[in-house]
């Protein structure tokens, strides 16, 4: 069978490779050729997820998650991973090259895929190493599938310590002034989680040994007869949900995410914030949730309140900015508690929610596109102005009539508008919480109103309302160098907005692959 | 007492690789005699050609390396001259190690040695392959005698090697301190073996499984009860192999002589000494005194969790990227001793797989600096570095390249050792040292990631783009320059520069303070003209990106090797290591 998930995995790869050996001059080749292999990369997604949706009767079953559909009673929902590959790598430990497709997976692949091209297409304008710079944001993409697709837990791991090399070059090499400052504490962060995660996929693998055989494939893990003890499971939990955590992030790991977020450069900021915060929220999903579930039914309140805390938390902490990045990364950590509050809905019996499961991943989805249409707006403004103070700004409206519109729709969409693609998936979510605690669901829902005027005054200081006397806005203006958006611009931006627009009135397609 | 001595040919043939290094080091010594020679005063006076010397040597490792493979296949593993000397598998790995490191070493010394001038090539080559040869006998020793044999025949070289440049006060310094610290833990470990042969009555170890030749390890089994003289023999061979390990607390010497000895030396003595050492040092407790375990393994457990956490905290600090490098190969040290703690089979061979791991990470690292390192032993502080990456793009990769492979990051080999060290820890029952060496490792990663951002992030120190507006701002305020000037003092100017380089003000910034550091440091060379020639071609040749095509070839292969380590090898690598290490 032809490796179709191992190609989408690496032809970023190799196609970075090949943008780094092109001539440095060539600079129109560069980029193209840079996102000719991102598009290729979507188009094939897009043909798994088209495949996927077939009926599949090929479909191998492993394991099974306790799950709870609608107000039925228990019923046990399977893991069923497509396209499945298969290589012997290190079996004598248990380590092998093995990849899957499942719903989740499948919508966050095609995520990152399209996530790439917009933002490869939004960095046309850098000049600095742009073929480095090309090429680390090609091995991004291709160590974020990987995450998506492997079900071999050290393959996973490898992965999941991949993308984390481009993305701190990407923040520290191409990013403001305090960069070398923001990498350094981004992947520090990231690297106490991960090397906790570490040590409990070392102690999971040694504690699904079968006779001197050791596993971490996923299917085998799940379909082993072996249970792990509560205490164990609590452990290999708490090593897991550390990595996850500070990737999500959960409240007190997050402190990282404001400096990276904004002192990265706005492509890669949205690549972060669009694809890699999603990583985190899907390894709760995927491994936490089905590897250990007692300990997970334990642990749910801690997380769901570590949750509602960051949503309420950075909610107001956006109130506040005046960086306008800043502002837009704190509502991420805020959106991304609603995710995990989504995932961590457990029954009172430590059954998931799926409402909150089918809502956490349409949120996923939905974030990644409304989050990265914010971002590049925001940085197509900060190029046009050199400025992301919001009191440098107002009514730009005038001026850049487009760039407002269309600010206003991903504004809209962010504070979950009915009829944006936000508002199906903080519903279901919220709704997947409140069913099974009714607490953690009204301080979730809380957040409507912070989210809403956070954004409102985002737009509002920037777009309506006086314009400055003076400042480098002004003096842009003066250079006449503050252009509306290009055409090129909105290309960039418009796939995000279609998506915004059909998600908001048509969810379904997206919460089948999640039941499927 | 009367002895026969009958030596078979089965015997030499068991020890062909060290026979095959012996045989071209001695080939060195003579191919130097009659090359065309340079140099008017005797000190100055070498062979001409840098190429022919490193070539025979090179092959020399490339030979020792096919015997080494040959023994492998055809070997039949049964230790030689009445068991004195191993050559089972596990030696054999080890050789793998210190082969690979050494024609790594001597594939980055050509270049090294011909823009340094360093032309008394053939003792050069000579001792690194004496070197290689002591570390392979002490790998592979199977008695007390051929391990003292093996430890001082690769320190007396090292010695030399170390001290080689002549004309840098701190490899002289390096030479002597090394010279000094080793004789006195060579002597703890022999007053150690004397008293562990007053013990138990023999100096060789015996082999597992078999009562061939017997030696300590059929004592001890015999006799688990260790008594005071034992007891005392094993503390004292602790320290000396503590010491060639540089576990802490003994490894003061380590950063020094790594700082000041040549780079290519220091690449190939790295992971050499370490990686013998470590043999001998796992085959002895591990092994050997496994039956008294309860006696020593508190003491090693106490030496690992020191070695990693103070290792890598001494790193943090460091700003010389030479002594950097030094004390992560001392929290490296403390890495591999979770093997030795955790032991078995797992254990064994989780320290020789990291070692052939780490051979081609370290070597590849300190090759990489071997082509900045200059005649006074700069050019490797953090801030020589800054902006490498825009000055020497490719060499500032292969550098990041090696720093997060040590660092632990996959594909890298690093992290696969790793990982197979941490699963050894929990098999071999230490739970305790998973997590402290995970945790260990996020300490190494920040001073790993620091240089990085030094090489890649910090603005250069040439300012590279939009020199026509820096330039001028540079002369206004480098001639204004008191140290103290900012860069704002520079104006608009500065500032237009500073915008258009996209970094913020403190590229100017910076670039003024070099200027003005520049100026202050040329001026008092002047007066000394032969060594500011020497300095200005030494300039040249650093500065053009042409680095000699020798270390793009060890850069090269070091880096597919680390790659190859990480991703494809370990299919059968970790499996021959396991078989290997049972073979002990």
């Amino acid at each position: 069978m032809f490796p179709m998930l191992s190609t989408i995995i690496f032809l970023p790869l190799l196609g970075g490779i090949v943008v780094l050996l092109l001539p440095r001059e060539r600079v129109n080749v560069i980029r193209w050729t840079a996102l000719g292999v991102a598009w290729l990369d979507l188009l094939l997604a897009l043909g798994v997820m088209l495949a996927y949706a077939q009926p599949h009767p090929t479909a191998i079953t492993v394991g099974t998650v306790p799950l709870v559909v609608g107000e039925a009673s228990p019923t046990v929902a399977s893991v069923t991973f497509l396209l499945q590959e298969h290589l012997s790598w290190l079996p004598a430990l248990g380590i092998n090259y093995s990849l899957g497709v499942d719903g989740v997976s499948v919508l966050l692949m095609t995520l990152t895929t399209l996530l790439t091209v917009v933002c490869i297409a939004a960095s046309f304008r850098v000049e600095q190493k742009l073929r480095t710079y090309l090429a680390f944001m090609l091995l991004l993409e291709s160590g974020l599938l990987g995450v998506f697709l492997a079900t071999n837990l050290f393959l996973f791991y490898v992965f999941w310590e991949l993308m984390l090399i481009p993305a701190y070059f990407l923040v520290g090499g191409w990013g403001g002034p305090r960069r070398v400052y923001a990498a350094i504490k981004f992947v520090l962060y990231t690297a106490v989680g991960s090397f906790l995660m570490l040590a409990g996929i070392i102690a999971l693998g040694y504690y699904y040994r079968t006779g001197g055989h050791y596993t971490l494939d996923l299917t085998t893990i799940l379909n082993s007869s072996t249970h792990l003890n509560s205490t164990v499971q609590l452990w290999l939990f708490l090593a897991f949900a550390a990595a996850f955590a500070v990737k999500v992030p959960l409240v007190p790991f997050h402190s990282w995410l404001p400096d990276a977020y904004s002192e990265a450069p706005a492509p890669v900021t949205a690549m972060l914030a669009g694809a890699m915060a999603k990583a985190g929220a899907y390894g709760f999903l995927r491994y936490c949730l089905t590897l250990f579930p007692d300990a997970a039914h334990r642990l749910a309140p801690l997380i769901s309140t570590l949750a509602v805390i960051g949503i309420l938390y950075c909610a107001l902490m956006a109130l506040v900015q005046s960086d306008m990045k800043r502002l837009l990364a704190y509502s991420s950590i805020s959106h991304l508690g609603v995710i995990t509050l989504g995932i961590f809905a457990l029954s009172a019996q430590g059954l998931a929610s799926q409402q909150g499961i089918d809502g956490a991943v349409l949120q996923m989805v939905n974030h990644g596109i409304t989050i990265t249409a914010l971002f590049l707006i925001v940085g197509f403004l900060e190029a046009r102005t050199g400025t992301r103070r919001l009191e440098d700004y107002g009514g730009m409206a005038r001026r850049l009539p487009i760039m407002a519109s269309v600010l206003m729709i991903a504004c809209l969409s962010s504070l979950g508008l009915p009829g944006l693609n936000s508002f199906a998936g903080e519903f279901l979510a919220l709704l997947g919480v409140f069913r099974n605690n009714a607490v953690f669901g009204v301080l979730g829902t809380l957040v409507v109103v912070p989210a809403a005027w956070y954004m409102i005054r985002l737009v509002q200081n920037t777009m309506m309302g006086v314009r400055p006397a003076g400042g480098p806005v002004v003096a842009a203006e003066r250079k006449g160098g503050l252009p509306d958006l290009d055409i090129g611009e909105f290309l960039v931006l418009l796939p995000l907005l279609v998506l915004i627009f059909y998600i908001g009135v048509h969810p379904l397609p997206l919460t089948f692959f999640v039941e499927h | 007492m009367s002895f026969t001595y009958i030596a078979s040919a089965a015997d030499w043939a068991r020890i062909a690789p060290e026979l095959v290094l012996a045989g071209v080091a001695l080939l060195i010594l003579l191919v130097d005699l009659l090359l065309p020679q340079t140099g008017a005063v005797p000190r100055e006076r070498g062979a001409a050609n840098f190429f022919v010397l490193p070539l025979l040597a090179l092959l020399g490792v490339l030979g020792a390396l096919a015997a080494t493979i040959v023994l492998f296949v055809v070997g039949d593993g049964q230790r030689a001259f009445f068991g004195l000397v191993g050559s089972d598998w596990g030696s054999l790995y080890a050789y793998l190690a210190i082969l690979s490191a050494a024609g790594l070493g001597i594939i980055f010394s050509p270049a090294y040695l011909k823009r340094l001038k360093l032309v008394h090539q053939g003792e050069y080559y000579a001792l690194f392959l004496a070197a290689t040869l002591g570390m392979m006998l002490l790998a592979a020793a199977t008695s007390f005698m051929t391990l003292f044999l093996g430890l001082e025949t690769l320190s007396l070289a090292l010695y030399i090697l170390c001290g080689f440049v002549t004309r840098r006060q701190s490899s002289q310094e390096a030479g002597m301190k090394y010279f000094l610290l080793s004789s006195f833990a060579s002597a703890f470990l022999l007053y150690g073996v004397a008293l562990i042969y007053g013990a138990t009555g023999t100096t060789r170890f015996g082999a597992r499984g078999t009562s061939a030749f017997p030696g300590v390890l059929q004592f001890l089994q015999a006799h688990p009860q260790s008594t005071t003289l034992l007891l005392i023999g094993i503390g004292l061979l602790t320290v000396g192999f503590a010491f060639k390990v540089s576990a802490i607390p003994f490894q003061m010497w380590t950063p020094d002589v790594y700082e000041g000895a040549p780079a290519p030396v220091t690449a190939f003595m790295s992971v050499g000494t370490k990686a013998a050492a470590l043999v001998a040092f796992a085959r002895v407790f591990a092994v050997v005194l496994e039956p008294v375990a309860a006696d020593w393994q508190a003491v090693v457990w106490a030496l690992a969790v020191l070695t990693m956490v103070g290792g890598n905290l001494l790193a943090l600090v460091q700003r010389n990227a030479k002594r950097l490098l030094a004390y992560s190969s001392v929290a490296h040290a403390g890495y591999l001793l979770i093997g030795v703690v955790g032991g078995g089979a797992t254990g064994l061979a989780a320290i020789l797989f990291y070692l052939l791991c780490y051979a081609f990470l370290n070597a590849g690292a300190f090759g990489a600096l071997s082509a900045l390192e200059r005649l006074d032993n700069s050019g490797c502080d953090r801030e020589d570095l800054r902006g490498l990456w825009f000055r020497r793009p490719w060499l500032a990769g292969f550098l990041a390249f090696f720093l997060l492979g040590l660092a632990g990051f996959p594909p890298m080999a690093g992290f696969a050792a790793k990982y197979y060290l941490f699963f050894a820890a929990l098999q071999g029952g230490h739970p305790e040292l998973l997590l402290i060496g995970v945790l260990t490792s996020v300490l190494g990663m920040y001073y790993y990631l620091r240089l990085i951002a030094a090489m890649f992030m910090e603005p250069a120190r040439e300012v590279q783009a939009g020199s026509l507006e820096v330039t001028p701002a540079l002369a206004v305020a480098g001639a204004g320059a008191g140290a103290g000037v900012a860069p704002r003092a520079s104006g608009p100017l500065g500032r237009a520069a500073s915008t258009r380089t996209g970094g913020a003000s403190t590229g100017a910034a910076v670039a003024v303070k070099t200027a003005a550091q520049a100026t202050t440091r040329r001026a008092p060379e002047v007066e000394q003209a032969p060594e500011t020639r020497e300095q200005a071609t030494e300039e040249g040749a650093l500065a053009g990106s042409s680095l000699s095509w020798t270390t793009w070839l060890g850069l090269g292969l070091a880096a597919l090797g680390a790659l190859a380590l990480g991703t494809v090898l370990p299919f059968w690598l970790v499996d021959l290591a396991l078989k290997a290490a049972a073979t002990l």
